[in-house]
């Protein structure tokens, strides 16, 4: 997407092949040098690179010649990821700054961060990114959670819905008494959160003078319903797009849409190896730009987006999208079409008698579906939602279940919509290079 | 997937002993395991083989996921949340890390049941003063009596759901209720005969349940692995009956801190491959609905007591409704001390695998039939045709040993 900024695309193509062992192999391997790629066209000549090239790669491959680990400005991201999902990742600090700022511009409300001389103050609410024996530790001290950059790091158990009482209102403490500029959270994360003070009979430590961002897990509506509930229509609440891989990827605009980041990224959305049309399911392949660190060229991200042809009536002309979810928590039906993790949210909305789910596809037409619900509950509108179900993803298979207890994975993500269809190579070959 | 076809997923049905097939019916001491169960346990044995919870290396990490997912499948199965789940070796040391870690005083009183197994009567009694309400006429629990054990406010009750000698099944929601409006007793379910049968499942969500405990081997589940449940304030209460890695966050040359539930119950490396074993076995019963189990059961349930009844020489222990009961038939030949060249002839010349004695339970099989018995147990990859078979096979054994 784009296609301005070639140029930025070769420089980075070049210092990549000849600062990283990684891809100067890989562009040997395909029998390609730089100077091959001197139209835009010719960069669907390189095979996509993808996260096990990184894992396996760091750091001695992927990292820049001239650059290690105690580098000056190197920040050091974790994704836990369970079944060999995970990866260490470096950006530089400046990069991810300008990364950063280029997203949240697309959004006034937020314009309240950039304050010149602002040294921000972040709370972060979400799963924990380190093994349980160290962290999450119920006898943790607020010191102890506090990071170089102004973050605050809260506490929460990796399975957050066994998160004790005492650590909650140890949570929503620290809130008060750090008085955030800006709250980063999981979206169902904080949600969970804002039960729990509902329950204790506490409030927001307050409604406006701070903003909200939600990341790390796609943003159900149930949860941007309660986040509302709780804060007003007016705070200023946005999602944004990330990977921990390299930080900022793309922010919501006051009309709610989805903006991509194209002056810090070269983005590519493939379809079946070609780019995709308005409209349809793609995977995000994204290229860096003026990353010295650790470029990535051509990474397939597994991240399934579609891009819209239309202009935002928020006026800002970078890109919009709509975040569908991830290849490996697609839906799989039995005609071998697909329903993402996004359409099924929008078949759920914000259903005001949910307060948590998850849809698992259990196998080739098997589904379960389980949810927190609460006092505005009505059998209607659960035969309703039923009935939505069966007749998207067209099958009666479909079990559901009210429970008081879902589990995150052992990393401390939740996720609303897994599949383990959807792992199969021969599915996800369909939809992405990862 | 259904109950009726069933058998082949069970390899060791295809075994031949002699050139006979297996008619298993001692699935109450445990249960065969499905081909799942097995790929389960050996595929971590050849792709992984490593502990958890101790490496950042991928196969720890991965292994870790995988046994961590067993934990959060049971809490869901039961109602609980994930860290209410302890992974242990089986309903005994879950029973006995209850006793043990509760701090009873030795005149505290346990009100028990006389048709529990000697798991579920020995640990509290060591620790406590037991009470056993008795059996009413036809085998089943006397509730009067048990009413009447709760005036003594006792600080621990502890229920059988399934009785695994008499197959009865105990109206554990009601008691477990009567016991917190009594005394606010502690309630202790011993669940081993009852969670194989997914239309016995227990949702703590619902029951006022402090602890409950079962074994994975009874329910598909290899040996070597179970579980206990403990509501989280109680669990929190609770002293660890081992101390050792994996249940500590530190340790200096002073002392430890121990690790939040349930981690801190968990000391030393825990059954792995076991434990894979046990989610599969849960993954492959949760294709059974509760109606179709149900069904099944009454069906095998009527063919024994059908059976006993129609055979003067035989005594069958408990009540003799389909309802409300296991396919479990504890029986006593009349005239016949020594059962055991009974159960040898049933294996050597039929193929019927059955268990004869006390069956862990000796008061109440001394109480109710002044010996030992034959029993016979049924699960899903058995038929009623198995049951009869067996009936036939005693009447031709009878004759032939000279007991009738
Ligand atoms: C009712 C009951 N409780 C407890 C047990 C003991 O189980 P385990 O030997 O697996 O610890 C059994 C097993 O026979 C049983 O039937
Ligand atoms: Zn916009």
């Amino acid at each position: 997407m784009g296609g301005a900024n070639f140029e930025e695309v070769q420089d980075e193509i070049r210092y990549a092949y000849d600062n990283t062992i990684f891809f100067k192999k890989h562009m040997d391997n395909a029998g390609l040098n730089p100077r091959d790629i001197t139209e835009i066209g010719d960069l669907s000549r390189i095979p996509p690179t993808v996260k096990k090239d990184y894992r396996k790669g760091f750091p001695a491959s992927v990292i820049a010649s001239g650059y290690n680990l105690k580098s000056p400005h190197v920040m050091r991201f974790q994704s836990s990821g369970t079944e060999g999902d995970r990866l260490v990742s470096v950006v530089l600090s400046y990069d991810l700054a300008r990364r950063q700022a280029s997203c949240i511009s697309v959004n006034s409300k937020f314009s309240s961060l950039w304050r010149p001389g602002l040294k921000l103050r972040t709370c972060r609410f979400a799963a924990p990114n380190c093994s349980d024996v160290e962290c999450a530790n119920p006898n943790s001290t607020m010191e102890s959670r506090l990071l170089d950059d102004g973050t605050l790091v809260l506490p929460v158990y990796h399975d957050l819905l066994t998160t004790p009482e005492r650590m909650v209102n140890m949570a929503l403490d620290e809130i008060e008494e750090y008085d955030p500029h800006l709250l980063f959270v999981d979206p169902t994360h904080f949600a969970f959160l804002i039960r729990a003070m509902k329950k204790s009979g506490r409030f927001p430590h307050k409604k406006q003078g701070f903003c909200i961002m939600s990341g790390y897990t796609l943003c159900t509506q149930v949860a941007r319903r309660q986040i509302k509930e709780c804060y007003g229509e007016d705070v200023a609440f946005a999602d944004m797009l990330g990977m921990s891989e390299m930080g900022y990827l793309g922010f919501e605009c006051t009309e709610g849409k989805q903006h991509m980041n194209v002056e810090d990224y070269h983005l590519e959305f493939i379809k079946n190896g070609r780019p995709a049309e308005p409209g349809e399911l793609a995977e995000l392949v994204i290229t860096t730009l003026g990353d010295e660190l650790s470029p990535h060229i051509r990474y397939a991200t597994g991240d399934m987006f579609r891009v819209s042809a239309e202009k935002c009536a928020c006026g800002h002309p970078a890109p919009v999208v709509r975040a569908e979810g991830r290849v490996k928590n697609a839906l799989w039906l039995r005609d071998d079409t697909v329903v993402t993790p996004r359409e099924l949210d929008e078949l759920i909305g914000p259903a005001e008698w949910i307060d948590m789910y998850q849809m698992n596809q259990t196998n080739d037409d098997e589904f379960s579906f389980s949810y927190l619900r609460n006092d505005a509950w009505t059998p209607q509108q659960e035969d309703e939602l039923i009935g939505k179900f069966r007749e998207t993803l067209k099958t009666n298979n479909i079990t559901c279940t009210p429970t008081q207890y879902l589990p995150a994975d052992r990393g401390g993500k939740f996720i609303s919509c897994i599949s383990s269809v959807a792992q199969r190579d021969e599915k996800r070959r369909q939809l992405s290079w990862v | 997937m259904g109950i009726a076809k069933c058998q082949g997923d069970f390899p060791v049905l295809d075994r031949l002993i002699d050139g006979q097939r297996i008619t298993y019916l001692d699935s109450a001491a445990t249960s065969l395991k499905p081909q799942a169960v097995i790929d389960a346990m050996s595929n971590y044995y050849s792709q992984n083989g490593v502990n958890i919870h101790r490496g950042k290396y991928y196969l720890s990490e991965e292994a870790s996921d995988s046994f961590e997912r067993v934990r959060y499948s049971v809490a869901q199965y039961l109602g609980a949340y994930g860290n209410e789940v302890v992974i242990t070796k089986g309903t005994t040391e879950s029973i006995n890390l209850v006793a043990h870690g509760l701090n009873l005083q030795s005149d505290d009183v346990v009100v028990g049941f006389l048709d529990s197994h000697h798991a579920q009567l020995l640990p509290w009694r060591r620790f406590a003063d037991l009470k056993l309400v008795e059996l009413d006429s036809d085998g089943g629990i006397n509730l009067d009596h048990y009413h009447e054990l709760l005036e003594l406010k006792p600080k621990v009750v502890v229920l059988t759901h399934c009785s695994n000698v008499t197959g009865n099944i105990a109206p554990i929601e009601e008691m477990a209720i009567a016991a917190k409006k009594a005394c606010d007793a502690i309630v202790i379910v011993d669940a081993a005969q009852s969670i194989p049968h997914p239309h016995l499942r227990i949702d703590v969500s619902k029951i006022p349940v402090d602890f409950l405990a079962f074994s994975g081997h009874k329910m598909l589940g290899p040996t070597g692995v179970g579980c206990l449940y403990g509501k989280s304030e109680r669990l929190n209460e609770l002293r660890p009956l081992m101390l050792g890695g994996g249940m500590v966050d530190w340790v200096d040359v002073e002392g430890s801190q121990e690790r939040k539930i349930p981690h801190r119950f968990e000391a030393g490396t825990p059954p792995i491959a076991s434990t894979l074993g046990l989610g599969a076995a849960l993954s492959y019963l949760s294709q059974i609905s509760a109606e179709e189990s149900r069904q099944h059961t009454e069906g095998l349930s009527e063919a024994i007591i059908q059976g006993a009844m129609e055979r003067d020489y035989l005594q069958l222990l408990g009540p003799k409704t389909v309802k409300n009961r296991c396919a479990i038939g504890s029986l006593k030949i009349k005239g016949c001390e020594d059962l055991s060249d009974v159960a040898r002839s049933l294996s050597d010349s039929y193929g019927i695998m059955c268990r004869t004695g006390h069956m862990c339970a000796q008061p109440v099989v001394d109480d109710q039939m002044d010996g030992e018995v034959l029993r016979i147990s049924a699960y899903i990859y058995n038929t009623t045709d198995e049951i009869e078979r067996f009936y036939l096979s005693l009447d031709e054994l009878v004759t032939f040993l000279g007991l009738n």
